[in-house]
């Protein structure tokens, strides 16, 4: 016996020296993500006990019984053009690839010349054909680099992404033309197979980052391919020096209209060949494509300068000065007009407007091209879109049986649609199908445009200018309202006259005024809302467990605000099982109107203590005002990171865009709503952004690093196993009014939980970046682990009782100030374990 | 279902031996008072080895209190081997904050005031060779190591020649939900406890192993099911004293782990002591180790040891204070706890040496020296030392019953016990004392 003790002891001591297998993070990592539902509930009703009552819950929850907290990124801001095309500092941009890069022509010359664009096997330029590459494999990123972008993302926190594509990206030629006929690449309608397996993958990725994925069909005042080209810092020659002139002059925007260019203002989403389905008389392979409309026309058709148009524009700056002199670089300006004449519509009436979503309601085309996808059927009656070649034509000279425009566009959108939803339901960390990225529903230039022409049209025998002269004259007076109506008629800023060749060159012979009025009202009722549900409708066949996500349009209804009578909202699109409203929230961030104007400034009180909540609130109550209650996420907010000039954020480490950043989450955080930061680039510059319209949102900045972090890496709950009760994080930038003996809350997060409902258990990021010397945890109940690989704490509370409230808390571990009473310390990939689960402490038993 | 196999056991256990001393006529009755009074002093010029000013507490870094605490212990022999018992504690009677002019001072723990305690009521049942005990009750299994608990307990014992056998049932106090209503209480969430024992004496030697089986379903949905078996020997030889103590656990926390798993328990507790008086001098040694989890925290194995939080050391920091526990040993706050359980995933081992002398008849002196460290470093951020303590204890006898005691100790803290303990710098190792004074008396 005496023997055996040792022995026994040995080997109690082996037993429990034996550890056991690494924690299993990457299982439950594995279920992180998981199949996402908008659930519904409900309750027998007591006049007819055999039937329900069901109500809709404005929650998005997982398989796993957990509500999912949406804390999301657009992926990326760069893909608003395809990597093929040529966007380089000091260069002109090209819409297609160029062929030799090293010829000063290739890279500065407008137009461009033929030698440098691709070619078709016969020797004809691509452009005349349409057939130019365009691919967007590899936007976002290469899928090579996908591991370190998402790694990235998820090292940022952000639990799911905006997946953006577009219809050019799907769809980018003609259906049923040669060159998908002959190329595998493509289906016979045109459909890019190889982009389709690239979007694939890039969706399969993400499951591996934790990260759910949102498609996103984007697209921005409709096409990339409506555009115009200008000179960011224009200059002309003065007395043998170049001079630059001043930003808001009328020689700076005058000169920024002239070649050499090196920017352009433009759209994106649909394909070229759309664009021509909308715009028939446009001629799309004009060499002068992209440039401003009226530059045309200071050239004669004969090749010889306009001096009429010049001798008027000359009248009216002299006017305008006060000088009684033209200025003094107007000689200047003469000899850089081009060389030869070109037509209205042999460009689009895009103007290089700093705030381009001003072009959406400006432009006739853009308003065109939306008037034929929502309502083609009834702006356009006598337009078809010609079965036997895909050509819009009147009615008249079309195939019998023909699509009217709504039909052709919409079915042609949709089958694009259809093509993603095909791939994107193999995946359930899907968690929907964002229909259209902010349709414009403002047609203020079509209206007028159709009142025009039904003007022109109602007096037949008069169809010249003076009734238009007679307005302009009226309203300006005498001498400069026929100065400036002078200049408007030659640089053919608007259609002076109602002869019909005029109308057909500006695309407005076949507009129905009744209609082009009233599309303006109602828009959002009449014709967004039928289109949600088709599209919605035709994606849920393809995926049945489709969420469909919608957008408020850009319309009138969005300047006025809802109407007290009267009103035609825009509510819940019908025989779709699963919504989400996906508004989008950009406050007072944009540069001032104006053509090519500075980036905008803000002084300290402009966005130090601003508190955006009200505003926020204001969004979110359109849900259960008008769409039966469903979930909203705000897909997208986001803040330029070039106030005050690029140079003086990036040295002042974007102080002010941090702020605002930091603000707008402190909103989103107290009304406890999701949402989806606009956004990420992996080929973000300091001269053009994201290479879109000068946009440089990115938190990816130039050097490819996260910048200004500390407002969006945040600790957050990606999941609660209750419902969210409320949270808040405060960063650094957090306003905090000191209290005498009180602890900054610097990084301090507290979230507060309904009873739990799930086994699973509730998933609070913890970033590193915050918490570089690590955290302490305070938890109500339960207990707590930490993956510090994904930044992730696994809270598991226990108790059930009815009207439970879970809390827990995250506060630095400084090695300033202490914390008492915490649960758990957690540094460096250790675990210290306080009080783990404090409701047994406080019942425990007198030891 | 498996609380009601429990259940029933118990009723059956009070059914057994409460039922026949029921029937019996009832004898005259015979009450005894007795019990304990301390008053104690300490002071302790850090809690956290680093003065930087606490940043919340106004009062600073040092430790000071005069605090009294009385204990009666009732006992009532109601004839035909009934007796009843009941204990409370009136404390903790701190000289600073008791104010009898308030309007309660029976405050909530929490609170300052005076509290009170039921520390034992309960009634028992003695036989010739056998006894049972009902009610609220002290109870330790041999080591003491990992129940050493007041709970509400039935316990046993029956002797045979030199063997005994014992066996205990039992519930800990429920802490989730079941409100305040009878109506709404319940088994399903408590927390259960069942033991079976033997002792053999062998003369000098004593040899006692017993097992037990926790059922602990308060972790709702995340049942704790822990089986203990302990081993106590004891020797003794004149005035040698040795004891060799172990207790080892297997179990299963089921749904506990990482992603809802089960966590697999297998943990230890061992003591090895000996001590012996040579005249007016005397030595003691104890050993005390906790097993320690793995690195891994929540995964399919839990290594740490879940106890009672007591051993046989007589450190006055390091582990309880036997002049008085105040909870704030060393020891307990390195771990947390689990309910009634005191546990620490780092592990920990407590090696001592005593040396004593009476220096005059009612003079007893008595140096203790001590180590410490963990047993896994990654669970105190990669540190292994505790610390070292040094004590010298001294009491004066006034009367048999009544004694004064007048205390020091020094500790050096080691980096271990740093990172759990400074809630500031979790490096800071500034050496720590304290003494204690005060009179105990029994009656």
């Amino acid at each position: 016996m005496k023997n055996r003790v040792p022995f026994l002891l040995l080997a109690l001591f082996a037993t429990a020296c034996s550890g056991g297998e690494t924690p299993a993070y990457d299982a439950l990592w594995d279920k992180s993500t998981s199949r996402v539902t908008t659930p519904t509930t409900a309750q027998l009703r007591l006049d007819a006990p055999d039937d329900v009552v069901t109500h809709q819950r404005p929650h998005m929850m997982d398989d796993h019984g957990r509500y999912v907290h949406m804390r999301g990124i657009n992926v990326s801001g760069s893909h608003k053009a395809p990597p093929t095309e040529v966007h380089e500092l000091g260069m002109r941009p090209s819409r297609y690839p160029l062929e030799d890069l090293e010829d000063e022509d290739c890279r500065n010359a407008f137009p461009i010349p033929d030698k440098c664009v691709e070619k078709n096997e016969d020797g004809t330029p691509c452009t005349s054909t349409d057939t130019c590459t365009v691919d967007y494999v590899g936007s976002p990123f290469p899928i090579e680099d996908a591991d370190r972008w998402y790694g990235e993302m998820a090292r940022l926190g952000f639990n799911s992404v905006r997946l953006i594509t577009n219809w050019e990206s799907i769809q980018p030629y003609k259906p049923g033309s040669p060159k998908c006929l002959e190329d595998e690449r493509y289906t016979d309608e045109c459909y890019d197979l190889e982009y389709l397996e690239y979007y694939e993958q890039v969706i399969a990725k993400a499951k591996e980052y934790g990260i759910y994925v949102l498609v996103d069909m984007h697209q921005d005042i409709f096409s990339r391919h409506l555009m115009v080209n200008y000179n960011e810092t224009p200059t002309y020659e003065l007395g043998g020096r170049q001079v630059e002139p001043e930003r808001g002059t009328i020689e700076h925007i005058l000169y920024s209209l002239l070649p050499p260019y090196t920017d352009w203002v433009r759209g994106h989403g649909a394909p070229r060949w759309v664009v021509q389905t909308c715009l028939p008389e446009k001629d799309l392979n004009s060499k002068y494509w992209g440039m401003f409309r009226a530059g045309g026309q200071l050239t004669t058709p004969e090749g010889a300068v306009n001096l009429e148009l010049l001798n008027n524009v000359q009248s009216l700056l002299t006017t305008l000065t006060g000088s009684g002199e033209p200025p003094e670089w107007f000689g200047d300006f003469i000899s850089r007009i081009p060389t030869e004449h070109f037509e209205p519509n042999e460009t689009a009436d895009i103007l290089p407007l700093s705030p381009w979503v001003l072009d959406g309601v400006l432009s006739l085309d853009i308003n065109r091209c939306f008037a034929a996808l929502f309502a083609g059927d009834e702006v356009f009656p006598n337009l078809r879109v010609d079965t036997a070649d895909g050509v819009t034509k009147h009615i008249d000279d079309a195939t019998a049986g023909s699509p009217d425009l709504r039909t052709y566009l919409q079915g042609e959108y949709i089958g694009v649609y259809r093509q993603l939803a095909q791939r994107a339901k193999k995946y359930d960390h899907v968690i929907g199908y964002d229909v259209m990225n902010e349709p414009v529903g403002a047609f203020i230039m079509l209206a007028i445009g159709g009142l025009f022409a039904d003007l022109a049209a109602a007096d037949p025998d008069n169809p010249d200018e003076e009734p238009v002269r007679d307005l302009v004259v009226n309203l300006l007076g005498d001498e400069l309202g026929a100065q400036i109506f002078d200049v408007i008629k030659g640089m053919a800023l608007l259609p002076t006259d109602g002869r019909p060749e005029t109308l057909a060159k500006w695309g407005i012979d076949n507009i129905d005024m009744g209609a082009a009025l009233a599309i303006n009202f109602g828009f959002e009722a009449n014709y967004l809302q039928p289109f949600y549900e088709n599209v919605g409708q035709a994606i849920q066949d393809e995926d049945p467990n489709a969420i469909i996500w919608f957008e408020p349009a850009t319309s009138i209804r969005l300047i006025t605000g809802p109407q007290r009578f009267w009103d035609m909202p825009l509510t819940r699109p019908q025989g779709i099982k699963q919504l989400v409203y996906a508004p989008h929230w950009y406050p007072d961030i944009y540069p001032r109107p104006g053509l090519n104007s500075a980036p905008r400034n803000f002084n300290d009180d402009e966005w130090l203590y601003r508190d955006f909540t009200e505003d926020l609130k204001h969004h979110l109550e359109e849900a259960p005002a008008w769409m039966g209650n469903i979930p909203v996420v705000f897909g997208e907010f986001g803040t330029y990171f070039t106030f005050n000039g690029v140079e003086t954020a990036a040295a002042t480490g974007y102080e002010i865009s941090s702020h605002v950043l930091n603000s707008y989450y402190e909103a989103f955080e107290t009304l406890g709503v999701g949402n989806m930061v606009w956004c990420f680039s992996a080929t973000n510059t300091a001269e053009y952004g994201e290479s879109w319209n000068h946009e440089d949102f990115s938190i990816i900045g130039p050097d490819q690093e996260p910048r200004a972090w500390p407002a969006y890496v945040r600790t957050y709950a990606r999941a609660t196993s209750g419902k969210k009760l409320s949270e808040q994080f405060n960063s650094q930038y957090h306003f905090w009014d000191p209290e005498y003996g009180e602890r900054p809350p610097e990084r301090h997060y507290d979230l507060t939980m309904g009873r739990r409902e799930s086994d699973a258990p509730t998933e609070i990021f913890v970033p590193a970046l915050q918490y570089p010397e690590g955290f302490y945890l305070w938890i109500s109940d339960g207990h707590a682990y930490f993956d510090a690989d994904r930044q992730v704490v696994y809270w598991y509370p226990t108790k059930d009782a009815p009207g439970t409230t879970h809390r827990a808390r995250v506060e630095p571990h400084t090695g300033k100030v202490e914390a008492l009473g915490w649960s758990y310390l957690f540094k460096d990939g250790k675990v210290l374990v306080g009080s783990p689960d404090p409701s047994l402490v406080r019942g425990g038993v007198d030891r | 279902m498996k609380s009601t196999r429990y259940t029933s056991a118990l009723i059956a256990l009070f059914l057994t031996f409460a039922g026949p001393s029921a029937a019996k006529e009832a004898p005259q009755s015979k009450t005894t008072l007795s019990g304990q009074i301390v008053t104690v002093g300490h002071y302790r010029n850090d809690t956290d080895f680093d003065a930087t000013e606490r940043f919340d507490d106004v009062d600073g870094q040092t430790d000071a209190q005069i605090a009294t605490f009385f204990a009666p212990h009732l006992r009532i022999e109601a004839g035909q081997g009934i007796e009843v018992h009941y204990e409370l504690e009136l404390g903790w009677n701190a000289w600073s904050r008791n104010n009898p002019g308030a309007p309660n001072q029976f405050l909530p723990s929490d609170d300052a005031g005076l509290a009170l305690r039921h520390k034992q009521a309960y009634a028992e049942w003695k036989g010739e060779d056998a006894w049972v005990k009902i009610g609220f009750q002290h109870y330790q299994d041999p080591t003491g190591l990992f129940l050493n608990h007041h709970a509400g307990v039935i316990s046993g014992n029956w002797t045979f020649g030199k063997a005994s056998f014992s066996a205990m049932g039992g519930q800990l106090p429920d802490s989730t939900y079941e409100g305040v209503s009878i109506r709404e209480d319940n088994f399903a969430t408590d927390s259960f406890v069942a033991g079976l024992g033997a002792r053999y004496d062998f003369g000098e030697m004593q040899y006692e192993i017993r097992g037990y089986t926790v059922l602990d379903e308060r972790n709702l949905d995340r049942p704790l099911k822990l089986h203990t078996g302990v081993l106590d020997i004891d020797n003794k030889r004149g005035t040698l004293v040795c004891w060799v103590q172990a207790a080892v656990q297997t179990g299963v926390w089921e749904n506990s782990g990482i992603g809802g798993g089960d966590q697999k328990i297998g943990a230890w507790a061992a003591q090895i002591g000996s001590k012996m008086d040579i005249g007016r001098f005397a030595w003691r040694i104890n050993f005390v180790a906790l097993s320690a989890d793995d690195a891994f925290d929540g995964n399919d194995v839990a290594g740490n040891f879940l106890g009672s939080g007591k051993n046989q050391s007589h450190t006055m920091f390091l582990t309880e204070d036997e002049a008085r526990d105040r909870y704030d040993n060393l020891d307990e706050r390195l771990g947390s706890t689990w309910g009634p359980y005191s546990t620490n995933r780092a592990g920990l081992m407590v090696v001592e040496l005593g040396l004593g002398a009476r220096i005059l008849d009612n003079w007893n002196m008595r140096i203790v020296g001590a180590y410490s460290q963990a047993f896994e470093k990654e669970n105190a951020f990669g540190e292994e030392v505790v610390g070292t303590e040094i004590a010298l204890l001294q009491r004066f006898s006034l009367t048999d019953r009544a004694s004064l005691f007048l205390n020091g100790f020094a500790f050096l803290p080691g980096p271990a016990a740093a990172a759990r303990i400074n809630d500031i710098d979790r490096t800071a190792t500034e050496s720590l004392f304290g003494v204690a004074t005060g009179m105990q008396a029994q009656f």
